[in-house]
């Protein structure tokens, strides 16, 4: 009777372990390089109230503003949320705060989508500067020039449009803020 | 022996694929940048900050400064110390800023240079430039930072030629403003302001470290005056402040104290 070979069982075993690990690993850079520049899921125009609760559940804290309800959530900071803003029943904007580099550098959403259209600029944080896509519904907060601080989410619409409908109420502006000198 | 040697060529075949995927992941993984003082904490992280890893100097007898460097004609040695000891580049604007105003802002900063984690976080790659000007309508002396954070006013520099100790209080505080811009998430995003004060609330008045002489309202200056004021505090340990006094942040503000201690000065104290 033959013997059964326990060697070649190994060699077999190890030849496997390695090549799942090395696809594991192969698929993980690629959905991590995908997340980089990935919209999240709950999309301006489209996504509504229920669905943001879906998701997230019930917000931190919520106000009503004429027609809008902004829904406030909880981040890892205690100092910064991230908001919705819903008109009409569906999302308006959106307002991510971003606190490493898991959303890229603003080098990224250029290669993707080519040069911003304009900046804008935040009405209280006098060194991000907002980096407007336009087409893709996409503000980039940067600090450095480089890193990502905040991400605004809405839909593609006229410059027009979102200086009026939007950057006003998503807390931003068209020039940097001055603060008071300290004593 | 045949199969012996056989396990050992198929081991490394195994090893050398796990290096060589590993490698390939970590490769695109970004690194946050520790900055690692030789206490070995770790101090939080900064963005684009070149310098290498800081060794901890000893530690001060207090917070005295260092004798500034002569002027020389024209200030051209002061000028030049004060550019690559910290870089800064200071002007006259209404104010004509002279020899011994000059060396009062060197010796201002001569104080926290102690801590090479401090200045890995001021200087990363680029100049500040000081400007000076006259007030004769304000009897103190104002600082301010403006964007793109590369610039700070003062009004009536020739002020801490007088009163040397509160207006080198105020260009620390002003240079912690200057330290944000290079550093946006160690000392603003991630400047911890609800839970410090949770934790020190006789420190704070109106959601700002109470020595702090304006009160706003909106959150950024709220978190980005108390990061000043906290790395100022720090070094100098007290101030009269005007709606409020600290006589001694280590011993009344125990938590700020520690962010300060952990995240700006690498552990190195000066009172």
């Amino acid at each position: 009777m033959r013997k059964f070979n326990y060697y070649n069982l190994f060699l077999v075993i190890v030849a496997i372990a390695s090549a799942l690990v090395f696809l594991v690993l192969v698929v993980a850079i690629f959905t991590r390089q995908a997340e980089i520049n990935e919209p999240q899921s709950l999309i301006p125009g489209e996504a509504t109230e229920e669905d943001v609760k879906k998701v997230l559940g019930e917000p931190a804290s919520k106000k009503s503003e004429g027609n809008r309800v902004f829904l406030y959530y909880n981040t890892q900071s205690e100092d910064y949320k991230d908001s919705f803003v819903v008109e009409k029943e569906k999302v308006k904007f959106s307002i991510e705060n971003v606190f490493g580099p898991e959303r890229g550098t603003l080098e990224d959403y250029v290669e993707k989508y080519g040069k911003p259209e304009f900046i804008i600029y935040d009405a209280e944080d006098e060194v991000l500067e907002w980096n407007i896509f336009l087409e893709e519904g996409l503000g980039i907060a940067t600090f450095n020039n480089s890193g990502v601080a905040k991400i605004l989410y809405f839909e593609p619409q006229t410059k027009e449009n979102l200086l009026e409908e939007i950057v006003p109420a998503a807390g931003l502006s068209l020039s940097r803020p001055q603060h008071e000198p300290e004593d | 022996m045949k199969k012996i040697k056989s396990v050992i060529v198929v081991w490394l075949l195994a090893a050398g694929f796990w290096l060589l995927a590993t490698n390939i992941a970590f490769a695109q993984t970004p690194i946050e940048f520790p900055v690692q003082d030789t206490s070995t904490t770790i101090v939080g992280t900064g963005e684009k900050i070149l310098t290498p890893t800081p060794t901890r100097p000893p530690d001060d007898e207090g917070p005295n400064p260092d004798p500034a460097p002569l002027c020389g004609p024209l200030n051209i040695i002061i000028n030049a110390r004060l550019k690559e000891d910290f870089g800064i580049i200071m002007r006259s604007g209404t104010e004509n800023a002279d020899c011994e105003t000059r060396k009062a802002f060197y010796r201002a900063l001569s104080i926290p240079r102690k801590s090479q984690t401090f200045m890995a976080l001021l200087k990363p790659r680029t100049t500040f430039i000081i400007e000076c000007s006259i007030n004769n309508s304000i009897p103190g002396s104002h600082g301010l930072v403006p964007s793109p954070g590369t610039k700070m006013y003062y009004k009536n520099c020739y002020k801490i030629k007088e009163n040397f100790k509160p207006y080198a209080f105020l260009v620390l505080h002003e240079t912690g403003h200057v330290m944000k811009w290079e550093n946006y998430r160690l000392l603003q995003q991630d400047f911890p302001r609800t839970r410090l004060t949770r934790e020190d609330p006789n420190c704070f008045q109106g959601g700002v470290i109470k020595t702090y002489n304006r009160r706003p309202t909106d959150s950024y200056s709220l978190t980005s005056e108390s990061s000043a004021e906290a790395i100022a505090l720090y070094v100098h340990n007290r101030k009269d402040g005007d709606y409020a006094d600290i006589f001694n942040f280590k011993s009344e503000c125990p938590s700020i104290y520690q962010w300060a201690k952990n995240n700006v000065y690498g552990g190195v104290e000066f009172n």
